[in-house]
C-alpha cells in the first residue's frame, strides 16, 4: 500500500467515527411546549407554596448567621419539592416552575393567605464549601 | 525452525507495523477517534438530555444564555440577563462560551453541543498528549499508547457527572505546555500552539485549567532555562520567545481575562478552608480506590500503568517529568503537609481563589504517562540489541491497552452515575424576572425567564431590590409622572417608549453595571438596580450594553488571530526565529493586538464602578473616630496591632417565633495597615452544647481587613443571627477574635485578653440575656 492508500484508509475510519457520533447523538423530535391548564397551575401554585414556610423554617436552623445561605438552602428544599411534585403529577419540572412563575406575577391565593418574598438576598457564598 | 524464533520473528513485524501506524497521522487519528468515541458513547448516547447536578445547572445556564443571544438574538453574548437579575456574559468566570466548541452549541443546540462537545476535547487530548509525550522522548507507539493514561484519565469522567464541562480545558494542557517547548526553542508555531492553547481553555470558563497551566508551564521553561544555563544567547532567546507566547496569550484572551478581572475586581472571590489530601487519597485517586466500584477514583490513570512508570522513572530524560510529578503531588496534598506548597501558593494572586488542591494530580496524570511511555522507550532500545525483548516491548503495550481499557470502562461507570433529566421544551414568552432557583437553573433560559436566585463562587454585584413579581420590568417608581412601555427587548439591548410630565427616573428590573449606556438621559446606579433619568417629554428610550472591556476584548481577540495567522503563514517558510531582529519582529506582531485594546480605553468613556459606601446597616459611617455610645469596652489586643475596642448585640424577637435576631457590632482599631488573609470568627455560646457562629472576613459586609484604615475605629456589623428560641429566658456569651481565615486558619495570638481570659485565643465580648 501507499502513503496515499493508508491516509485513505485513516481517513475514512475517521470519517465513519464522526459520522456515527453524529448518528448516536442525534436528538429525539424536539417536545413542543404544552401549557398547564389555569386550574392545575393554580393548584400547584398553592400546594408548592404551602411548603415555604417550612423549609425557610429549616434553613434557619442549619444557617443562623447567614441570609444568604439560608435562602440558598431553602430553594435547594424547593429544587426537592418542585422535583417531587413534578414526577406525583406526571408533569414537566418546567411547567411546575411557571406555575410559580405566574402565580407570583398573577397574585394567586396561597392556602395560609401569605405572599411569598419576591426580593432575594444577593449572592454571598460561605468562606468553605 | 523451531516456534520461538517464529513468534519472535511475528512479535517484531507487529511491532513494527504498529510503530509505522502510530507515526502516521492518519492510523494515529483513527485510532484516538475511535477511543473517544468508545470512551464517549454513553454521553453521546445522551446528548440530548439535562444534567441535573447543582452545578451542571448554571453551568448549563450560561452556555444556552449565549446560545440565545447569538441564534435568536443575533448579538454578542455579552450580558446575562437571565441570572442573578444580569451579570457581565463575557464576564462570567466559569462561562464556557469563548471556545471553538461553542460552534458546537450553535449548530446543535446547547445539551447535544455538551456532549459533542466533550467527546472533541477528548479527541484533541489525546492527539496533545501524544505530542507532548513524543517531545519528551518517548517514541511513536509508546506516545500513542500512553495518551488515553491522560487523556481518558479520572478527571475527564469525573467532570461530566458533575457538568464541569469547563474542566475539559485541562485536554488542552499538553497542547499548551508542547507550544511552549516549541516556542522556547524559537519555533513561530510553537507561539501559536502555546497560544491558542492557553486561550481555548481560558475561554472554555478555565477558572483553575488557565491558572494551573501557566504554573506548569513556568515549570517548563524553567526546566529548559536549567539544561541550557550554560549557552547565555540561548536563554536570551528564550525569554524573548516566553515573551511572545504571554503577548499573544493574553490579546486572544482579552476578551475574557478584561472582563473577568472587572468582575473579579468589583466582587472578589473571597475563600477559606485548609483543604488537605492525605497521601493514601492522592494513591486512590490516581490508582482507584478498593472501597469504590471498579476501584475508580476522580483521577485515575490505572495501576496497569506503575510498572512502566517504574521503567522510565531511572531515565535521565524523565527527571523533569518526576520534579514536575512530585512539585504537583506536594501542592495537590494541599494543608496535607507540615510545609503546605499549596499554601505558600496561595498568598500569590490570582492562586488566592483557588481551592481543592488536589486538582494538582492533573499533571501528576500527565507526567505518569511521559514517565510510562518513556520506560516504553527504554524497552524498545533494549529490543534492537537483543529480538527477545521484542515480546517485552509488545507486551508493554498490551499492558497500556489493558490499562486503557480499564479507563474506559471507569468513563461508562461515571457516565452511568449522571443525573440525566428530559430537556425542557421552549417557548418565546416576553422575558421577565422571576424569583427563580439556582437548584434549576438551566430550565429559565427555556422559559425566557430570569432567576434572580443564584450561585457563583464570588460575590455577584447583585440588586436588593429585584423583584420576581413586578408587572413590568421597565416602570416608573413615580407612577403619576407618566408611562414606560417596552417597544423591543433583547440581552444586550432594551428598546422602551417613555412619556414622561416631569423629569422622571426609569427603573429596568436588573443589575445595574458601567457597560449599561443610553440613548436618551442618564444611566444610574438605584441601589444596585439599572436606571435611567430622563427630561420631560416623550422619548425612545434605547439602552445598550457595551462594556469598554467586551469591546476591547473583542478588538484585541480578532487582532491576535490575525497575528496567530500571520505567524504560521511565516513559519511554513521558516519556522525558527534565530536573531534577535527576527525575534523583533514576531514580538511586535504579538504585541500589535493591544493597540486595539488601548484605542477602546481612549475612546470609550466608561464610569467607574464605585466602591460600596462604607455604612453601616443602619446607614451610618462605618469609619469613625471612637466606638459610639451604648457599646461595651472590651480592650482587648491582638497580634498585628490589632485592638477590639468595643462590642454590642442588639436583639429583636423574629415576627414569625423562630427565634431572636441579634445582630453583633464590632468595633476594631488597627495600629497599622493588615497583611491579606485576615479575618474575624464569632461565636455565640450558651451554657451546655449550643453555639452559634458568625465567621466573617467582610468588616460590616464590605471591607477586607487589609482595606482598613488605619489609626480609625473601624464599626463591623457582623448579618443578623438567629438564636433559636427556648422556653426558658437564656443567657448566651459573645467571644471573637482575629485568624488567618484565608490562610492556614490558625488564630492570632492575644497579647492582653481585656477584662477575661481568653480561651483558646477567643477573647470576651459581652454577655446577652435573650428572653
Amino acid at each position: 500500500m501507499t502513503p496515499r492508500h493508508h491516509s485513505l484508509v485513516g481517513g475514512s475510519v475517521i470519517v465513519l467515527v464522526f459520522a456515527a457520533a453524529m448518528v448516536h447523538s442525534a436528538p429525539p423530535r424536539p417536545r413542543r411546549y404544552v401549557p398547564t391548564a389555569t386550574k392545575l397551575a393554580e393548584e400547584a401554585y398553592e400546594e408548592l407554596e404551602a411548603h415555604e414556610s417550612e423549609e425557610r423554617g429549616e434553613a434557619l436552623k442549619k444557617f443562623p448567621a447567614s441570609e444568604w445561605s439560608q435562602q440558598d438552602e431553602f430553594h435547594n428544599r424547593e429544587a426537592s419539592v418542585v422535583r417531587d411534585y413534578a414526577k406525583k403529577h406526571r408533569m414537566p419540572v418546567r411547567n411546575v416552575l411557571d406555575a410559580f412563575d405566574r402565580g407570583a406575577h398573577e397574585r394567586w391565593p396561597t392556602r395560609d393567605g401569605s405572599v411569598p418574598e419576591q426580593k432575594v438576598i444577593p449572592c454571598r457564598p460561605r468562606l468553605t464549601y | 525452525m523451531p516456534p520461538a524464533p517464529h513468534v519472535l520473528t511475528l512479535a517484531s513485524r507487529v511491532y513494527r507495523a504498529l510503530r509505522y501506524a502510530a507515526a502516521s497521522p492518519y492510523y494515529r487519528g483513527a485510532y484516538f477517534s475511535v477511543l473517544s468515541l468508545i470512551a464517549m458513547w454513553p454521553t453521546l448516547g445522551h446528548a440530548n438530555a439535562l444534567n441535573d447536578f447543582k452545578d451542571a445547572q448554571y453551568f448549563q445556564l450560561y452556555e444556552e444564555v449565549a446560545r440565545l443571544s447569538v441564534a435568536r438574538f443575533h448579538q454578542l453574548p455579552l450580558w446575562d440577563p437571565y441570572y442573578c437579575g444580569g451579570l457581565s456574559g463575557v464576564g462570567t468566570p466559569s462561562a464556557r462560551f469563548v471556545s471553538p466548541t461553542f460552534l458546537l452549541t450553535l449548530a446543535f443546540g446547547t445539551l447535544r453541543g455538551e456532549a459533542l462537545a466533550a467527546w472533541l476535547m477528548t479527541l484533541v487530548g489525546l492527539e496533545g498528549t501524544f505530542r507532548f509525550v513524543r517531545a519528551r522522548g518517548g517514541g511513536a507507539l509508546a506516545a500513542m499508547m500512553a495518551a488515553p493514561v491522560f487523556a481518558l484519565s479520572g478527571v475527564f469522567a469525573r467532570s461530566e457527572v458533575l457538568g464541569w464541562t469547563n474542566f475539559f480545558g485541562f485536554e488542552l494542557v499538553p497542547w499548551a505546555l508542547y507550544g511552549v517547548r516549541l516556542a522556547l526553542d524559537g519555533s513561530r508555531r510553537g507561539v501559536v500552539v502555546a497560544s491558542v492553547a492557553m486561550a481555548w481553555m481560558i475561554g472554555l470558563g478555565g477558572t483553575y485549567t488557565g491558572p494551573l497551566t501557566v504554573l506548569a508551564a513556568t515549570f517548563e521553561t524553567l526546566a529548559l532555562v536549567v539544561r541550557r544555563a550554560r549557552r547565555p544567547r540561548a536563554l536570551g532567546l528564550m525569554a524573548g520567545m516566553g515573551l511572545t507566547v504571554a503577548l499573544l496569550a493574553a490579546s486572544l484572551s482579552a476578551v475574557r481575562l478584561w472582563p473577568i478581572a472587572e468582575t473579579l475586581t468589583a466582587s472578589p472571590r473571597i475563600l477559606g478552608g485548609t483543604p488537605a489530601t492525605s497521601l493514601k487519597e492522592a494513591w486512590d485517586f490516581l490508582f482507584g480506590a478498593r472501597s469504590a466500584p471498579f476501584w475508580r477514583d476522580d483521577f485515575l490513570v490505572g495501576l496497569p500503568v506503575l510498572p512502566l512508570v517504574a521503567l522510565g522513572l531511572w531515565r535521565r530524560r524523565a527527571l523533569p517529568l518526576v520534579l514536575a510529578g512530585a512539585l504537583s503531588l506536594w501542592l495537590a496534598l494541599g494543608y496535607g503537609v507540615h510545609y503546605s506548597l499549596f499554601g505558600v501558593l496561595r498568598t500569590v494572586p490570582p492562586f488566592t481563589m483557588l481551592r481543592a488542591p488536589e486538582r494538582f494530580l492533573v499533571f501528576v496524570a500527565l507526567a505518569l504517562a511521559a514517565i510510562a511511555a518513556i520506560g516504553v522507550r527504554r524497552v524498545e532500545a533494549a529490543a534492537r540489541r537483543r529480538p527477545g525483548m521484542g515480546v517485552l516491548a509488545l507486551a508493554c503495550v498490551a499492558l497500556l491497552a489493558g490499562d486503557t481499557a480499564l479507563l474506559i470502562k471507569d468513563q461508562f461507570i461515571h457516565a452511568a452515575g449522571r443525573q440525566m433529566v428530559p430537556a425542557p421544551a421552549a417557548s418565546d414568552d416576553d422575558f421577565r424576572q422571576m424569583r427563580g432557583n439556582r437548584w434549576l437553573a438551566a430550565y429559565f433560559p427555556y422559559m425566557n425567564r430570569g432567576t434572580l436566585t443564584c450561585f457563583d463562587d464570588y460575590d455577584i454585584a447583585q440588586s436588593a431590590d429585584l423583584r420576581g413579581d413586578l408587572p413590568a420590568e421597565e416602570f416608573l417608581r413615580d407612577a403619576g409622572s407618566g408611562t414606560v412601555k417596552r417597544a423591543a427587548w433583547s440581552p444586550n439591548r432594551i428598546d422602551l417608549k417613555v412619556t414622561l410630565t416631569r423629569p422622571a427616573r426609569v427603573y429596568v428590573n436588573q443589575n445595574w453595571h458601567p457597560g449599561w449606556r443610553a440613548s436618551a438621559g442618564s444611566v444610574v446606579s438605584d441601589g444596585g438596580l439599572l436606571a435611567v433619568d430622563l427630561p420631560a417629554g416623550v422619548h425612545d428610550l434605547t439602552l445598550r450594553y457595551l462594556p469598554r472591556s467586551g469591546v476591547g476584548g473583542v478588538g484585541m481577540g480578532v487582532l491576535g488571530l490575525v497575528a496567530a495567522a500571520l505567524l504560521l503563514w511565516r513559519s511554513r517558510r521558516d519556522d525558527l526565529v534565530r536573531t534577535t531582529r527576527e525575534w523583533g519582529g514576531t514580538a511586535a506582531l504579538c504585541l500589535a493586538p493591544f493597540a486595539a485594546g488601548l484605542l477602546t480605553v481612549g475612546l470609550m468613556h466608561e464610569p467607574r464602578r464605585p466602591p460600596a459606601p462604607l455604612v453601616t446597616p443602619d446607614n451610618e459611617p462605618m469609619i469613625v473616630d471612637a466606638p459610639p455610645a451604648g457599646t461595651t469596652p472590651v480592650n482587648a489586643r491582638f497580634a498585628q496591632g490589632i485592638l477590639l475596642q468595643a462590642g454590642r448585640v442588639q436583639l429583636e424577637p423574629r415576627s414569625d417565633g423562630r427565634g431572636t435576631r441579634a445582630t453583633l457590632e464590632l468595633d476594631w482599631r488597627l495600629d497599622h495597615k493588615l497583611p491579606p488573609g485576615l479575618g474575624v470568627f464569632v461565636r455565640f455560646e450558651k451554657p451546655g452544647t449550643q453555639h452559634v457562629g458568625a465567621d466573617h472576613v467582610l468588616l460590616s459586609s464590605v471591607m477586607l481587613p487589609e482595606a482598613a484604615p488605619v489609626g480609625r475605629t473601624i464599626r463591623d456589623f457582623s448579618q443578623t443571627i438567629t438564636l433559636p428560641p427556648s422556653k426558658e429566658p437564656s443567657t448566651w456569651t459573645v467571644r471573637a477574635g482575629v485568624w488567618w481565615a484565608r490562610r492556614d486558619e490558625t488564630r492570632l495570638e492575644v497579647i492582653d485578653p481585656g477584662s477575661q481570659p481568653a480561651p483558646d485565643r477567643a477573647v470576651f465580648v459581652t454577655d446577652v440575656r435573650v428572653p
